[in-house]
């Protein structure tokens, strides 16, 4: 990575963060970082009460020993559109430790996909710093971002976007490729993937002899193939029925359990109970922030109705 | 690298089987280039081959002392007034030869008629030369062999024949050695035929002509230039050569014919590469008019396909911005379909080979034509390739960067 950067264990004295820059980093490159900087602290300095209220509470007490995995600052994105700028983004900070499941509600217009697009390294903020697994994502060119989408982020979307003329594995490869392996640990690596998920006679099929359910997991498998640092749902089971959507939330819920960070983006209540902390976003600003105690779990359910059957 | 190619090309050929009749259409300005090349370049190979064989008969290092000028910048009437060479001369400037390899006088008599059992033929050349003609200009023999210096001194009574004679006079089935023809009533022994040497270039006669040693033909024919060309080849022993023996053989003309320092020669020194200043304006013009239909159906081709990956980027919009959140580089996507562009120009290619192919072989069987291969060369088939290649990638180019900038989230929301 090009940037390197301490993080300070006190949040609110970020703006504070020593940062050093590679020497070979251009000098554009550095005045960009600078500009973008002082900008932050301009903003911070205008906006004294924005300050994020529940940044103390937000520590998952189950992961508070946990590595920062992203931790955004100051996040603004401003569309323009010809006279009009639309605030998608005003000013959005928060952290999210390594194994938390968070899920991001809210509601239509709020800015939950930008937010995720910016999370995912799909999009780069106006404002604000983004640090991910301890890369400065916002100051990084197409290249980086590419390749960090590539190792650290695996997606799962809404409409699954499965290439349609490509069987299951090489859907799953997909990633794998961009990321330079050959040709059999591709294969390897993608047929465990699809084992993981249940498909694994479902290798040669193309995403359209394939139900919902099984393309979502498709979807989850690739995901998960380069072994990212977090995966990003926008929401997963919206083209789903409630019980494939469940079966979908059961599937994160085991990736879960196995150390995997999970971000969904949803605006069904019913999807974000199963996360174990619940970001709301309104009119580009976090809402609350609030850690949910009484999550629902699929796999908890599975196992009273297979108590309850005996 | 390398993989990255394999995985392009197995990316384009599924996205060009997917959409073949488009595909194929596109390709079809390509085609045609492709096209024009092959034909191009194989005819202008054609062109050289006949024309070096054509030089070959002539031989590429014998020099001809001759009344008329082959090619050449002397008006018809300065020519036509030069004295005849006679058969005087003509021995003169072979006895006086010191530098070349082999001296032999050529007498030529056109339009002759021979009889073969009751059968007049005519529109025969009757060659009279000296056995050493063999090594000089006289083709490759057969069968049989060439008249040998003892029957050149006393001017026997045979003769070798060309490719055309066995085929009219004496039929295909028939072997010509040992068969008798008859020439202004003296009958002449058959021992040789001559390998086949006509070609576009060669002169129309080349195959029609009968071979016999001098002696015989002067007194057939006389010895005054009359109604017949009298001629000296002489081989030089190698190209290097051909100045020096060139310049010797001039000078003795001059003694020969005693013409003062000033005055210019009346007579011709002829070589085969006087030709090469002929077949240097056919070559021109057919480049000139193949270069120019190549082009412009490269110039369709490259618009076609540049408009057919154009509506490729657009159609598949979702499908780079997939790629590019699976962590698809600007340069993988451009790589992608500058791969499918080349991949669909060389499917154009191929398939012009396939064409040129069956066409070639079709032309080739016809009369006029002898002088192209009917196959299509190798170095041809590698230059196409090439073009093909490089024509896609033009045509790509923009179209891929266009592909390669999409922005991520603009494209997967594309639907
Ligand atoms: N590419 C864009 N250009 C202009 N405006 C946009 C763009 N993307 C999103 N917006 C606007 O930003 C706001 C937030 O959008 P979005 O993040 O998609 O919300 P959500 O996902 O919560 O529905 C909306 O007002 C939307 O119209
Ligand atoms: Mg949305």
């Amino acid at each position: 990575m090009v940037f390197m950067r301490i993080v300070p264990n006190c949040k609110v004295a970020n703006h504070k963060a020593i940062h050093f820059l590679k020497p070979s980093t251009t000098l554009k490159k550095r005045s960009l970082f600078i500009v973008k900087r002082l900008s932050m602290l301009v903003c911070r300095l205008l906006n004294p009460n924005e300050q994020n209220v529940h940044f103390h509470n937000t520590m998952n007490s189950e992961n508070t020993e946990q590595a920062v995995l992203i931790d955004i600052q100051n996040i603004a994105k401003t569309y323009v559109m010809g006279e009009e700028q639309v605030h998608a983004l005003k000013d959005v900070s928060m952290t999210i430790r390594k194994n938390e499941y968070v899920a991001i509600m809210g509601p239509s217009g709020s800015g939950k996909s930008t937010l995720m697009n910016i999370l995912g390294c799909l999009d780069t903020p106006s404002k604000g710093s983004y640090t991910l697994n301890g890369n400065i994502v916002s100051d990084m060119d197409d290249n980086e971002l590419a390749d960090i989408r590539n190792k650290e982020i695996g997606f799962v979307f809404q409409t699954f976007n499965l290439l349609p003329r490509y069987s299951t594995l090489q859907n799953v490869e997909l990633p794998l490729v961009y990321a330079g392996y050959s040709a059999e640990m591709r294969r390897e690596k993608a047929e465990k993937a699809l084992l993981n998920v249940g498909l694994e006679h479902r290798m040669g099929h193309k995403p359209n002899e394939l139900s919902g359910g099984q393309r979502q997991r498709v979807a989850i498998a690739r995901a998960l193939v380069n072994d990212p640092s977090i995966i990003l749902a926008d929401e997963p089971t919206g083209n789903l029925d409630s019980k494939t959507g469940d079966e979908v939330m059961r599937m994160f819920e085991e990736l879960w359990e196995k150390g995997n960070t999970i971000i969904v983006v949803t605006h069904e209540p019913d999807i974000a109970a199963h996360a174990h902390r619940v970001i709301r976003v309104r009119d580009g600003l976090i809402e609350s922030d609030i850690i949910n105690e009484n999550y629902v779990s699929e796999l908890r359910k599975q196992e009273e109705i297979s108590t309850e059957e005996h | 690298m390398f993989q990255q190619l394999i995985e392009g090309m197995k990316i384009a050929f599924s996205a060009i089987r997917s959409n073949k009749l488009r595909s194929g259409l596109t390709s079809l300005g390509v085609v045609i280039g492709i096209a024009f090349v092959i034909f191009m370049g194989w005819f202008l190979q054609g062109l050289d081959n006949a024309f070096e064989s054509a030089i070959a008969t002539l031989g590429t290092d014998v020099i001809y002392i001759d009344k008329f000028d082959w090619a050449g910048r002397k008006s018809w009437r300065e020519t036509m007034g030069r004295p005849d060479i006679t058969i005087r001369q003509c021995e003169e400037l072979m006895n006086r030869m010191q530098t070349a390899e082999a001296v032999s006088v050529i007498g030529r008599k056109w339009q002759s008629n021979i009889k073969y059992g009751n059968q007049n033929y005519n529109g025969i050349t009757i060659v009279g030369a000296n056995s050493v003609y063999a090594d000089i200009a006289a083709g490759v023999i057969k069968t049989g062999r060439f008249f040998s210096p003892v029957e050149d001194n006393y001017g026997a009574n045979v003769a070798v024949v060309g490719n055309d004679i066995v085929k009219n006079v004496f039929g295909e089935n028939i072997d010509p050695i040992g068969q008798t023809i008859k020439i202004k009533g003296i009958t002449f022994t058959v021992i040789g035929k001559i390998e086949k040497q006509g070609s576009m270039f060669a002169p129309p006669w080349i195959d029609n002509q009968i071979i016999i040693p001098l002696k015989g033909f002067l007194n057939l024919y006389g010895t005054t230039n009359k109604m017949k060309s009298i001629s000296v080849a002489i081989k030089a022993g190698g190209e290097e050569n051909v100045e020096n023996v060139k310049l010797e053989a001039v000078g003795h003309m001059r003694q020969i014919r005693r013409l003062e320092p000033s005055e210019e020669e009346n007579f011709a020194v002829n070589e085969s590469q006087a030709f090469r200043d002929n077949i240097a304006n056919i070559r021109l013009g057919v480049w000139a008019v193949g270069l120019g239909l190549t082009m412009l159906s490269f110039l369709v081709g490259i618009i076609g396909i540049m408009n057919i990956m154009f509506v490729s980027v657009t159609e598949r919009t979702k499908e780079i911005g997939i790629r590019k959140a699976l962590g698809a580089r600007r340069r993988s996507i451009l790589f992608q379909f500058l791969v499918e562009a080349s991949a669909l120009c060389f499917m154009g290619a191929v398939i012009a080979f396939v064409l040129c192919a069956v066409v070639m072989f079709g032309i080739t069987r016809m009369e006029w034509a002898t002088f192209l291969s009917p196959y299509i060369p190798v170095n041809l088939l590698i230059i196409a390739t090439v073009v093909s290649i490089f024509v896609g990638i033009l045509a790509g180019m923009i179209p891929a960067m266009r592909a390669s900038r999409l922005d991520p989230v603009d494209a997967l929301r594309y639907e």
